[in-house]
């Protein structure tokens, strides 16, 4: 009775932030994305992560061996011998990921000093 | 806040997975149940602005809706639908902080002043439960959480271990602490389950 009464203020509270928030339905891509079907979900979720970790991991390979040949590749450069036929698509889509750092250039050429 | 009923539990999840016309009245149901509860409860991740939170509460219920084949509707829908919103919530806040901070959109800083006027002047006059808002909503964000999950939604500590991946003995404890605070504050109208 006593733990009752006492939850009337917060019951009360919550029922004020409940208010407060502006009611709307689903939007029709939202219900797109609630409904598509499993496997059409994100096309290229199988596929992102895997070629992206690979080219991460390139990354970091030139970052750590340092060597002249190396420091000569650039990361797009290699990107493109790894696939040759989507290469720029690929480039593209790191480029974005890296939220610009990566520079998609060879590595000697001028970069912008932050 | 009452709990969703086993028939009705399995009815969702079912009609989920059954696709077509069921499901997006299934999601529809989901939606109208949960979305501002979502909202209220994404406010306690402060990387959010506010319209983030709208955004964040639309991606865990989408995410929750996606996931009910993984749902077992024998348990309450509510501490797995927090749970869901609780990790997709984490990972939105991370990105956020990775992101540059924007610039207020127009009409925002204005909207935000108004909103902590009204704060104020609730506290002002001194109404009970508008003082329980405003403590609630100053607490930090862990702790803001906790409340929601407790406080406003009523959830055992065993409900609230599994959202939020503590200890029910870490969640009881934290409570009481939680609990003892408010107590100061307002004599008259804690408790906790």
């Amino acid at each position: 009775m006593r733990a009752e009464k006492n939850r009337a203020p917060f019951r009360e509270a919550y029922a004020r932030e409940l208010s407060g928030v502006a009611t709307r339905g689903p939007s029709p891509a939202e219900l797109a994305l609630a409904l598509a079907p499993a496997r059409l979900r994100t096309p290229a979720a199988g596929l992102l992560p895997a070629w992206l970790g690979a080219a991460a991991a390139l990354a970091v390979a030139l970052a750590s061996v340092a060597s002249p040949a190396a420091d000569e590749a650039s990361l797009s450069s290699l990107i493109a011998r790894s696939w040759p036929a989507d290469a720029e698509e690929r480039i593209a889509t790191f480029a974005a990921s890296a939220g610009g750092a990566f520079n998609a250039g060879p590595s000697n050429a001028p970069r912008s000093i932050p | 806040m009452e709990t969703m009923p086993e028939s009705e539990r399995r009815a969702l999840r079912d009609a989920a997975l059954a696709g077509g016309d069921a499901a997006r009245v299934a999601f529809e149901s989901l939606w109208e149940r949960f979305r501002a509860r979502l909202v209220v409860y994404a406010r306690s991740w402060r990387a959010f602005g506010a319209s983030d939170a709208d955004d964040a509460a639309s991606e865990a219920l989408i995410a929750a809706f996606r996931g009910l084949s993984r749902y077992d509707a024998a348990r309450p829908l509510e501490p797995w639908v927090y749970a869901v919103a609780s990790r997709r919530f984490s990972d939105l806040a991370r990105a956020a902080a990775r992101r540059p901070a924007r610039a207020f959109a127009e009409g925002e800083l204005e909207a935000l002043a108004d909103a902590s006027r009204g704060h104020d002047e609730a506290l002002a006059r001194g109404e009970l439960v508008d003082r329980i808002r405003a403590a609630i909503a100053e607490l930090p964000d862990a702790e803001r959480r906790l409340a929601v999950l407790a406080f406003y939604e009523e959830l055992s500590s065993a409900e609230i271990g599994r959202i939020l991946s503590m200890p029910p003995g870490t969640v009881r404890w934290r409570i009481s602490v939680l609990r003892r605070r408010l107590e100061a504050a307002f004599p008259e109208a804690v408790h906790a389950r």
